[in-house]
Parts: C-alpha cells; sequence; structure tokens
C-alpha cells in the first residue's frame, strides 16, 4: 500500500495554518473569563444602579476596576453613576476611560460629548487633525492584531519564495512589506500616543491653580469640574497641570484625576 | 491729447448708447401729508422721460390757493443712458380744514395724455391764532392727541421755523418716567409762509408712547443751532443780490426751547375688556384664508391669517390655531414686517399652518379673535377669522404616505429636542471580561514566530545546499588518489584507460556531471574554475594526444609514457583548483 507523501507546498501550508491556528487560541485564550462572583458583583452594581443607589452602584464598578475585570461598559457604567451623582469630572474621567477601550461605541461617545456640553470652562485648545489622530478610534490591541496579520502573511510569502520563485509572491511580498511598514509605524505611533498620555481631568468642582506647589503661592486661576488639562509631574500632593498654552500652575492633587492609567494608583492601593 | 480723445469718443458713445429716451411718466408729490390750515405745502409734478410736455393740469386744488414756484429741469446720463425729468413746482396755501384728494396732474406730449398718481393731504385747525407774530425764529412742539392710553402711540412733532438759514447742533428731548420717545424717519425741511413771512422749517417727528396711566408734564424741548443772519450789506447791487448766499451772512449760536406740554394718560378701560386682549392699542384688520377647503384625507391645507394695522404693531401678539380631532395641525413661524412713517408705525404679522386631517370628513375650523383698543373710541373692538369648513375626501394610502407631513418637503420639519439625558448603562456580563493586550512573551511569539519559521525554511534549504556541496566536495578530494590508484593498477596503462581515468578525475575534480570532455571543453573549464592557463592547456594537451592515440586505433598499446604525465598534470590541476567546485 503506498504511503500518502504530503508535497513540499503542503507541508509548508499545513504548518501555516497550524501555526494561525494556534496563535488564534493563543490570544482568544488570553481573553480573561470572568469568575461567577465577577459577574454576581457586575449585576448588582447594575441594579443598584437601576434602583437609583448611585453610591452603590459607583462602588460595585470600582471594585471591578480594582479587580482588573473592567471592560469599556464597566467604566462606561461607573461615568453614568458619577454623573447620576452630579460628579461630572469623574464621569467624564470614565467616560474616557471607556473610550481607550472602546473607541467607537456610539453610546460612550454620546454619553462623553454630552457630558462635555456641560463643563463651565471653556476649553481654550481643543486640538486639532493630526497624521495619525485615527489612531484613536482603535485600540492598541487592534493595531497590535493588524500588525500581528499582515506580519503573518509577509512572513508566508517569503517563506513561500524561498522554495518557489512564483511571479505573484514577488509583487505579494512588496505590498505586504508597504503594509507591514504602515502598520509598524501605526504600532509605534500607538504606543507612543498611549505611553505620552498625561491627559486629566478637573473631578472636584472647582480647583485653585496656584504659581507653586503651596497654598500660598499666587493663584493663577480657577478650574471647574470636567476640565480637561496635561498633567505634567507629581509632586508631594500637588500636581502640575496645564490647561492651555498659556494657562499651567500647580493644584492639589485630589482635584485632578489622570485618566491613564486606567485603574487609578488609588484604587490599586485599596484591597479588592 | 489723446487721452481727452478718448473720453469724448466715450461720452459720444454713451451718448449713443441712448437712442431712445425713457418712456413718459408724469409724477405728483406733496412735502407734507398732514398740515395746519396756516401753513403752506409743496407740491411737484414731475414729468419724466421729455422737456416737450405741456404745462401740467392738476385736479384737486379748489381746497387750496396755489402759486407757481417755478420750473426746473435735470438731465443725468446714469450707464449710458440719459434720464430728464422737468419739476413744476407750486406752493399750496390750505383754504379750509379736510381732508382733501390733490390730482391726478395731466400733461400732454406729442399729442398723448399722461395721468400722474393723486395724494391725500389732511388739513388741520391753524397752528398759530390770527395775528400772531412768533417772530423770525422759533420752535413749536406738537401732540397729535392730549389724551392717551398706555401702549398707544401718539406723534411728538417738534418744529422748527426761521427766517434765515439755520444749522442745527443738537437737540434735547424732555424726558419722563413712563414715557418713550422713537425717531420716525430723518428730519424734514421745507419751506412755509406764516402770516406773510417765509419760513425755512425743519421738522422732527417721533413716536411716543405712555405704558402707564397718568398725567405727564412734557418739558420743552432744547435745541442748540447756529442762524446765519444778514448783516445788512449788499455788495452794492441794491435789492438784485439780497439772498442769504449772496449777503455776507455770519453764524450765531442760538439756543431755543418749544414749549411745554401736558398727556393725560387714562387707564385701560374695565368695561367690555376681553380676556384676549394683549395690550394692542390701536386700528388693526385681520384676512384669513384656507387653501385648498376640499382635499383628501392625508393632504395638507394652509391656514393663513394677517393681522395689520398702526399703533404698538410689535404687541400683535400669536393667535394659537385650533386642536381639531382628526386633523393634525403643523403650525409654521409666523412673519412680521413693520414700516415706519411719520404718521407712525404700520406692521403686519403673518401666521400660517398646515392642516392635514387624518381621515374623511368635513371639519369646522373655529374663528380666531384678536383683540384691541381702539384708541380714538375708547372701546375695545374684536376681530375674528371666519369659521372655515374643510371638506375632506378619503384619500388612497398611497397618497397619504407620499403627501403626507413625512413626505411632503414643504411640510418638513426640523425635529426639535424635547428632552436630553445620557443614554443607559450597559449590561453585558462580557463587560467583565476586558480584552486586554497580549502578555509580553506571547506578543513576541506571535510577531516573531512566522519571521522565524521563514528563517528556518530559508535555513534548511541553506543547509542542503551545503550538504551537497560538501558531498561534491569530498568526491573531489578523492579523485587525484583515485586517478593515481588506477594508473598503478594499469598493466600496462593503455591510453584507452588513461584517457577514461584522467576523464572522470576531471569530472570528480571539477564537481561536474559529464563523463567525458574533448581537450578545448577540458580546458575551458579549468580555466573557469581557477587553474592556470599552463595546467589548462598541459592537461588538453595529454588529452588530445591520448585521443589522437585511441582513434588512430592504438588505444591498446602501452602508453606508459604518458601515465606520469597525467599523474604530474593531475597534481597540478588538484593544487590550483578549489575543491569547493571551483567558488573561491
Amino acid at each position: 500500500m503506498k504511503r500518502f507523501e504530503p508535497s513540499p507546498l503542503r507541508r509548508v501550508c499545513l504548518g501555516l495554518a497550524l501555526l494561525l491556528a494556534g496563535l488564534v487560541a493563543l490570544s482568544a485564550a488570553d481573553t480573561a473569563t470572568a469568575a461567577p462572583e465577577t459577574h454576581s458583583l457586575f449585576f448588582s452594581a447594575n441594579q443598584a444602579f437601576r434602583e437609583g443607589d448611585h453610591a452603590r452602584a459607583v462602588q460595585g464598578y470600582e471594585a471591578l476596576v480594582r479587580a482588573g475585570k473592567a471592560g469599556a461598559d464597566v467604566y462606561y457604567n461607573l461615568g453614568n453613576a458619577w454623573f447620576r451623582m452630579g460628579q461630572l469630572g469623574r464621569a467624564i474621567v470614565n467616560y474616557e476611560r471607556a473610550a481607550i477601550l472602546a473607541p467607537r461605541d456610539p453610546d460612550i461617545e454620546y454619553n462623553l460629548r454630552f457630558a462635555k456640553e456641560r463643563r463651565v470652562d471653556e476649553v481654550e485648545n481643543p486640538g486639532g487633525i493630526t497624521p495619525f489622530g485615527w489612531l484613536k478610534k482603535v485600540t492598541g490591541r487592534e493595531v497590535f492584531f493588524a500588525f500581528a496579520g499582515i506580519n503573518l502573511m509577509f512572513f508566508l510569502v517569503l517563506g513561500l519564495r524561498v522554495r518557489w520563485k512564483w511571479e505573484w509572491t514577488w509583487y505579494a511580498a512588496i505590498a505586504l512589506f508597504i503594509l507591514w511598514a504602515l502598520a509598524a509605524a501605526a504600532g509605534g505611533v500607538k504606543w507612543y500616543q498611549t505611553a505620552a498620555d498625561n491627559r486629566g481631568v478637573v473631578v472636584e468642582d472647582q480647583v485653585e491653580v496656584r504659581a507653586g506647589p503651596h497654598p500660598e503661592d499666587t493663584l493663577l486661576f480657577v478650574l471647574h469640574a470636567g476640565s480637561p488639562v496635561q498633567v505634567e509631574r507629581t509632586e508631594q500632593g500637588w500636581r502640575l497641570i496645564r490647561f492651555s498654552e498659556d494657562k499651567r500652575g500647580w493644584t492639589p492633587a485630589p482635584g485632578i484625576e489622570p485618566i491613564r492609567p486606567l485603574v487609578p494608583e488609588s484604587a490599586e492601593a485599596q484591597p479588592a | 491729447m489723446k487721452r481727452a480723445f478718448l473720453i469724448a469718443a466715450l461720452m459720444f458713445l454713451a451718448a449713443g448708447a441712448a437712442p431712445a429716451l425713457a418712456a413718459v411718466r408724469v409724477s405728483l408729490e406733496v412735502d407734507r401729508t398732514r398740515v395746519h390750515l396756516d401753513d403752506t405745502v409743496s407740491l411737484v409734478v414731475r414729468v419724466t422721460g421729455t422737456r416737450e410736455a405741456s404745462k401740467p393740469r392738476i385736479n384737486g386744488l379748489g381746497h387750496f390757493d396755489a402759486f407757481p414756484a417755478g420750473t426746473s429741469s435735470q438731465f443725468q446720463l446714469i450707464n449710458g443712458r440719459i434720464s430728464t425729468s422737468v419739476d413744476h413746482r407750486y406752493q399750496l396755501t390750505p383754504l379750509e380744514e379736510g381732508s382733501f384728494t390733490i390730482g391726478p396732474a395731466t400733461v400732454e406730449v406729442d399729442g398723448r395724455t399722461y395721468v400722474s398718481n393723486t395724494v391725500d393731504v389732511k388739513v388741520v385747525e391753524p397752528r398759530f391764532a390770527p395775528g400772531r407774530d412768533e417772530g423770525p425764529l422759533f420752535m413749536e412742539a406738537e401732540l397729535s392727541s392730549p389724551t392717551a392710553y398706555p401702549g398707544q402711540e401718539l406723534i411728538y412733532k417738534l418744529s422748527v421755523y426761521s427766517v434765515h438759514r439755520m444749522s442745527l447742533t443738537a437737540l434735547s428731548l424732555p424726558e419722563a418716567e413712563g414715557i418713550s420717545l422713537k425717531q420716525l424717519k430723518k428730519p424734514l425741511e421745507y419751506s412755509t409762509t406764516l402770516n406773510g413771512r417765509s419760513y425755512k422749517v425743519v421738522e422732527f417727528v417721533y413716536a411716543l408712547t405712555p405704558a402707564r396711566p397718568g398725567k405727564y408734564e412734557l418739558k420743552p424741548a432744547r435745541l442748540q443751532l447756529t442762524v446765519y443772519a444778514s448783516r445788512g450789506g449788499n455788495l452794492g447791487f441794491g435789492g438784485l443780490l439780497d439772498d442769504d448766499f449772496f449777503a455776507m451772512a455770519r453764524g450765531r449760536d442760538v439756543s431755543l426751547s418749544s414749549q411745554a406740554l401736558t398727556l393725560n394718560v387714562l387707564p385701560l378701560p374695565e368695561e367690555g375688556r376681553p380676556q384676549d386682549f394683549s395690550g394692542l392699542v390701536g386700528e388693526f384688520s385681520m384676512d384669513a384664508e384656507l387653501s385648498p377647503k376640499k382635499l383628501r384625507a392625508g393632504e395638507s391645507a394652509t391656514l393663513t391669517l394677517e393681522i395689520r394695522g398702526h399703533g404698538n404693531v410689535q404687541l400683535i401678539p400669536e393667535l394659537s390655531f385650533p386642536e381639531l380631532s382628526g386633523v393634525k395641525v403643523y403650525a409654521d413661524q409666523s412673519t412680521f414686517t413693520e414700516e415706519v412713517t411719520t404718521s407712525g408705525s404700520i406692521g403686519e404679522k403673518t401666521m400660517k399652518c398646515a392642516l392635514v386631517p387624518q381621515r374623511a370628513g368635513r371639519f369646522t375650523i373655529p374663528p380666531l379673535t384678536l383683540s384691541y383698543l381702539d384708541p380714538d373710541t375708547g372701546t375695545y373692538q374684536q376681530l375674528s377669522s371666519p369659521a372655515f369648513t374643510l371638506d375632506v375626501q378619503p384619500g388612497d394610502q398611497q397618497q397619504t404616505l407620499v403627501s403626507g407631513p413625512g413626505g411632503d418637503t414643504d411640510s418638513r420639519r426640523k425635529v426639535m429636542l424635547v428632552g436630553e439625558d445620557i443614554l443607559p448603562i450597559h449590561e453585558n456580563p462580557r463587560a467583565v471580561e476586558p480584552a486586554a493586550m497580549p502578555p509580553a512573551w506571547l506578543a513576541a511569539l506571535i510577531l516573531l514566530l512566522p519571521a522565524a519559521l521563514a528563517g528556518g525554511v530559508r535555513g534548511m534549504q541553506r543547509f542542503s545546499r551545503y550538504q551537497a556541496r560538501n558531498a561534491r566536495s569530498q568526491v573531489a578530494k578523492k579523485a587525484l588518489p583515485k586517478l593515481s590508484a588506477a594508473v598503478r593498477t594499469m598493466d600496462p596503462p593503455t591510453a584507452e584507460a588513461l584517457l577514461r581515468a584522467m576523464n572522470a578525475f576531471l569530472a570528480q575534480r571539477l564537481v561536474l556531471d559529464a563523463a567525458s570532455f574533448t581537450p578545448m571543453e577540458a580546458k575551458d573549464k579549468l580555466l573557469a574554475r581557477g587553474a592556470s592557463r599552463e595546467t589548462a592547456a598541459r592537461a588538453a594537451d595529454l588529452l588530445f594526444a591520448l585521443e589522437e592515440r585511441v582513434f588512430a586505433g592504438r588505444g591498446a598499446e602501452d602508453a606508459s609514457a604518458l601515465a606520469d604525465e597525467i599523474l604530474a598534470a593531475a597534481r597540478e590541476i588538484d593544487k590550483s583548483v578549489p575543491r569547493n567546485g571551483g567558488k573561491r
């Protein structure tokens, strides 16, 4: 009986298919599966929100955040709960965090815009159009897997060309290389955007911004809840913030909440 | 010179561009429509489009003494068109009080008669008592009525009379709490004759509106002006040039005051005050129209309501269109226009609504009402639109869908936000299963594995090639010993055997598949693989010598003499040609 001997091409294809399946399985396995008590916490927070007990809802959602079980929807719900409690700044912070995780979610976009429209202070540098501005509409995870897919295709074609010099593989390799380079650049920019994101939001009704990190220093200007700032650094309970090109100063740290990290440092310190 | 000629040519062309004058028109104007019995009115009959018209005949002058005040003509060239007109001026002195229509004026041009418009002039009581002389300069204040109601618009008029030329500097109006003044039109300038003396008059007209009942004292208005009075010198030309313009006039600053006035503002009558009275005081009228009155269900009819009048027109209210069972009512944005005249404010408000019956039947649209106070009679008046009937025939569904409020572009309305709030919470349990970035080791694996596999394939290919080359190298390495052994075992060495052995040596040493070579082929290959010319030539000569013997039939003869030479040449080749196939 003749034994089946796969051709070299088939071997390569088979190997790559197995590789692809393995990567998909690995990435799927990476998505955390929540324990029943986590679901229970989420449901009880939702129930509290529906019953109008927004403070309890906030506690529930924040417990999920501290436990590292918060997806975009948890931040969104947390923003809603803060909004219902009249905490505009905290609502905006959590909507912004939700928008980082799900930047194209229409509900998050709507509520974020709705909350921003209720800010007291006029934003003086709302930002313009940047070459990679569209990257804000995709998550880092999406950029990574897009690059991984292109990377796989690119090296697959290169691998084929090692053995077979078909003409189409040359064009495919060139096209994939261009895509590969673009995806790599986008990944780099996305990484930079994430690493350099020092946005913060005023979470108290009113904060006084002074010339130095002392209560006696000259009062420069006053910001109100929800106003966006850039947090330049934090020292001894004070944050150096920039509101616009010519409005920069120090304010007590509790009045400003940075949007990143998504799990606030103060929350991490507390027991889940 | 050239430039002057060009200008002249252009003017000629411009004149030639208007071969025909504008059509003949006749108009009649007066400087005021409300005059006192002791005033004079200026009347102008303007004939446009010809200078050949007859002297105008003016009807309606029976209540006036009319004196011709001269004729003037104008000639204009505008955008290449010639415009010519002749003004016939008259001074009219009213003979009695009343309302009179002056005109039309008729002129004849080339046998054709042209007719003007008419104007209405109201002559009121004399301003001054007969024989009273106010002097050469004075100011007169006048209120259209000494009594009024809150919201009623009165006319407050200030007239400055001067025999001499004057220049006004500043005017200070009377101020009183609860009284507002609004200027109507720019000041009117004219000439008049009082008690036989000719005056230049400047007239300021204001709308005065009281807000609350009470008795108001309107203090005198004050005016700063400069009067240019003649010094009396006339340059020695007697009465010929006795005019302010030619006289050596000098300016003199003067302050004038009008007389104080009293206004009695009556409270709004309580008796008969309608529920819907909005404070509207004046004289108003209402027009209403429904179009079409017959239609199919789902189609749209328009109810239009126009309210116009004079008075405090700003207070014309928005009327609420009625709610009708079975009829959808879509009110449109109303429009309001106001015209300010010397006799007060005239306004018009237009309200429209679309009526879309939802079913067949006869629908009665109840009248819409508007109340206002008539200040002349002191009574409330009510305007009412007629009660319209809308006859609705059954409509087919398709037509309803197409021409109803949703499909008809004209009746399409902007959706208004009636409330705002955040969107509700998300309750999908996957919210607590965040999709995070893979850990670094997995990310590195995902990214590096394809490259590693591709590199592995490439490495394997290179390895197999290396193996093949290595095997050939081993063969090449053993080529010389094999040749030596083969030659030693030949007893005796024949040309045929030596030729086979030499060919085998070259094939192995040069890593070639061929088993035999011509002498020239062998030479070329040896040179290509790095052998020196001498070595290659020696090898080729040996092969040639061996072939010669073989082809000459002496292949089996002893060729021991060549055997040593072959071994020596082979050692040279083995030295000079690399064992990796000749690729250094």
